[in-house]
């Protein structure tokens, strides 16, 4: 795949660009299928692909995951149509472009303008994609980066016995 | 029918939550009424909390004062958004925890400098209540550190330095100045999350959780907290005698009166003066204990000095990982800097720091990222000034409520032309310490003060000519009205002011309860 293959505008197809109101989409007594399930876990695991940044089978990645997800369908504001919604973009840019391209051009090369998520596309990629990216670094995927703790990493034990983070270690030269 | 209590407490926050703690321990079957203006904010909430960390919607962000509610009308503005909780719980459901003690000097201001007021009691008295307060809020700090005079070590060790705050502290040793730990509350398992505004298992300390302890402890028969329920005037008997507390309960609309033998206003630096400023009547015309148009005066805070730095290289690949400061010095708050006005340094907790995720959802490959963690990056030094509080500087009603029936208001605070050129002179200082760690400076910043550790308002005098309260918190003329906040604090020294509320509240309760 390269730059040529996409047009300058937004990627997808007519269900992608199917125009939505920019809220947050309404769910109408659905739940999410174990199918749908599947397939946002994969999302998920193709953020950490995209990016090299973390270790799909570590059980405190998918734990953390799913109970965002529990979090996010169980209350409100409930996103389980947003939910639904990206499962179904994510198949058209695979009938598109191929599963080894689509993904990729949903994280890296989307050409969805700035401003309010107007269609499909923009409504999986700020509802579904942004946030699952902002856990898959608050879950560990900081590490690769360089850090040992993150704004929100579960990392510690009881009290702060062992530093959690980059600690400071005093040169030999100093007092 | 009207309830009859032995004690009324108006607020929930870390002072009302104290002091009805230790007075309970004393005897659980004491009846308590404790009144708040604010809702319950839902605690530990695990939606709440990845919404907190993934949207940056703080939980309690809608109890805040809103922009009309309140009015800054001086020469230096006053800000206010952000600054407090009007919630259960108070104001430590969205602080830091950071848990500094006042130093000897503080106690002396207006005997050591002519300025502000001199406390009623000394930190020799308030030491071993210290103590309690430090257990209490379960603080996290260094006992080597020597800052202030302690009898007791720390319940708990402190939180060490990060890397990134090796080249400050480096540098600060060149500027001779003595590097510390800052003491943090942390009331159980820290899990280090860094999400230290909404902690998701209940580590950092708020006052909601003492509350819902008292509610939960079956021994505490005669305990009660009304939420939503805003005080409107504390009522009298006599000019001495305090007879109980009127309240709007604002789920029915309705007024409530209820009876207690103490009264103790446990509102803030804002509310507290306002209750009293409402409750006129003909044995307190201008309000209750301001024969002598003391209430809101002597309003101060703190404003942030702010010097930040840049350098083109971050070869450490540095970025935030706790969202606490750790690296903090009081070399600038000691007894000669008092005249002028101290100041707390400490590291700007957020910095360096790159935004991972920010970058990743903007589509940058994992290639680029990793060029931009390589540099440029930014620390800064921030400190917290101390001025006086001064007469003319002062909160006054406005016309009309706010959203959880309280009292508007308004707060007129001048600044002197000598607190400028401090702390410009300490901001010279601190642009030293960037300077010397290599950093180009690319920000030199006093601010406005904001009201998160404002003071003064009714602050404790030897007399009614000098102060709201005595000594023991009783407002001067009455038998039974206390105040329990940071606005008796005649002085604001140059720390955060919430360890030093918590040990008066076990003072006062002490005063009041002890055997």
């Amino acid at each position: 795949m390269t730059d040529q293959d996409v047009s300058n505008g937004p990627i997808g197809g007519d269900f992608c660009h199917a125009p939505l109101d920019p809220r947050l989409l309404p769910r109408e007594g659905q739940n999410l299928t174990q199918h749908e399930r599947d397939e946002l876990w994969r999302l998920f695991v193709e953020i950490g692909r995209c990016w090299n940044n973390v270790i799909h089978d570590s059980a405190n990645l998918k734990s953390s995951w799913l109970e965002f997800v529990e979090a996010k369908t169980a209350q409100d504001p409930n996103y389980t149509a947003e939910y639904s919604n990206a499962v179904s973009v994510v198949q058209e840019l695979i009938e598109i472009y191929g599963e080894s391209n689509a993904y990729t051009l949903l994280f890296l090369r989307n050409g969805i303008p700035e401003g309010p998520p107007m269609t499909r596309l923009a409504h999986a990629k700020r509802y579904v994609v942004d946030e699952f990216i902002r856990v898959n670094i608050i879950a560990s995927g900081h590490k690769s980066f360089g850090g040992r703790n993150y704004k929100g990493y579960l990392g510690g034990s009881r009290y702060n016995r062992l530093p959690r983070v980059r600690a400071y270690e005093p040169s030999e030269t100093q007092s | 029918m009207i309830k009859e209590y032995e004690y009324i407490f108006v607020g929930s926050g870390v002072a009302g939550s104290t002091a009805a703690k230790r007075i309970l321990h004393y005897n659980h079957n004491t009846s308590i009424l404790m009144l708040e203006a604010g809702p319950e904010v839902k605690a530990k909430d695990r939606r709440y909390w990845w919404d907190y960390l993934v949207l940056n919607r703080q939980p309690y962000a809608f109890t805040y004062d809103q922009p009309g509610e309140t009015q800054s009308i001086g020469d230096t503005g006053w800000v206010f958004d952000g600054s407090r909780v009007t919630g259960y719980g108070g104001s430590t459901v969205h602080w830091g925890g950071w848990c500094l003690r006042y130093k000897p000097e503080d106690f002396e201001l207006f005997s050591r400098t002519g300025e502000g007021g001199d406390w009623l009691f000394s930190y020799d008295d308030l030491e071993p209540y210290y103590v309690q307060a430090e257990d209490h809020l379960s603080v996290c700090g260094d006992d080597n550190e020597n800052w202030s005079p302690r009898s007791q070590p720390y319940p708990r060790p402190p939180f060490e330095w990060t890397a990134a705050d090796g080249e400050m502290i480096e540098a600060f040793e060149k500027h001779g100045i003595k590097p510390g730990k800052m003491p943090v509350a942390r009331y159980r398992k820290c899990m280090t999350t860094g999400t230290c505004k909404y902690c998701p298992v209940g580590a950092r300390f708020s006052g909601q959780y003492i509350v819902d302890e008292l509610r939960a402890d079956s021994r505490n028969v005669n305990f009660e907290i009304r939420s939503e329920s805003p005080a409107t005037q504390v009522l009298v008997g006599s000019k001495r005698r305090i007879t109980g507390v009127e309240y709007l309960d604002l789920k029915t609309g309705e007024k409530v009166v209820a009876r207690a033998n103490k009264v103790i206003v446990c509102s803030g630096a804002y509310e507290s003066p306002k209750l009293l400023m409402l409750s006129r009547n003909r044995h307190w015309e201008n309000g209750i204990g301001n024969e002598h148009d003391l209430l809101g005066r002597y309003v101060v805070s703190h404003s942030m000095l702010k010097v930040r730095g840049e350098s083109l290289r971050n070869d450490e690949r540095w970025f935030q990982e706790y969202d606490f400061p750790t690296l903090m010095s009081r070399s600038y708050d000691t007894p000669e800097y008092q005249k002028d006005g101290k100041i707390f340094l400490f590291k700007n907790r957020a910095l360096p720091n790159i935004d991972l995720a920010a970058l990743m959802i903007d589509g940058k490959s994992r290639k680029e990222i990793d060029v931009i963690l390589g540099g440029p990056r930014e620390t800064e030094l921030q400190a917290f000034l101390e001025e006086k509080g001064r007469h003319g500087n002062r909160l006054t009603l406005a016309p009309g409520k706010n959203r959880f029936g309280l009292p508007k208001m308004k707060i007129e605070f001048n600044r002197l032309p000598k607190a400028i050129d401090n702390a410009n002179k300490h901001l010279d200082m601190m642009e030293g310490v960037i300077k010397s760690m290599g950093y180009t400076v690319n920000r030199k910043e006093l601010q406005d003060p904001g009201g998160h550790h404002t003071s003064g308002t009714c602050r404790m005098g030897a007399t009614p000519e000098l102060g709201i309260t005595d000594g023991d918190l009783r407002v001067h003329g009455t038998d039974n009205l206390y105040i329990c906040s940071n606005a008796v604090f005649p002085s604001g020294s140059a720390v955060n002011p919430t360890l030093t509320l918590t040990a008066i509240a076990f003072r006062l309760a002490d005063h009041l309860a002890a055997p």
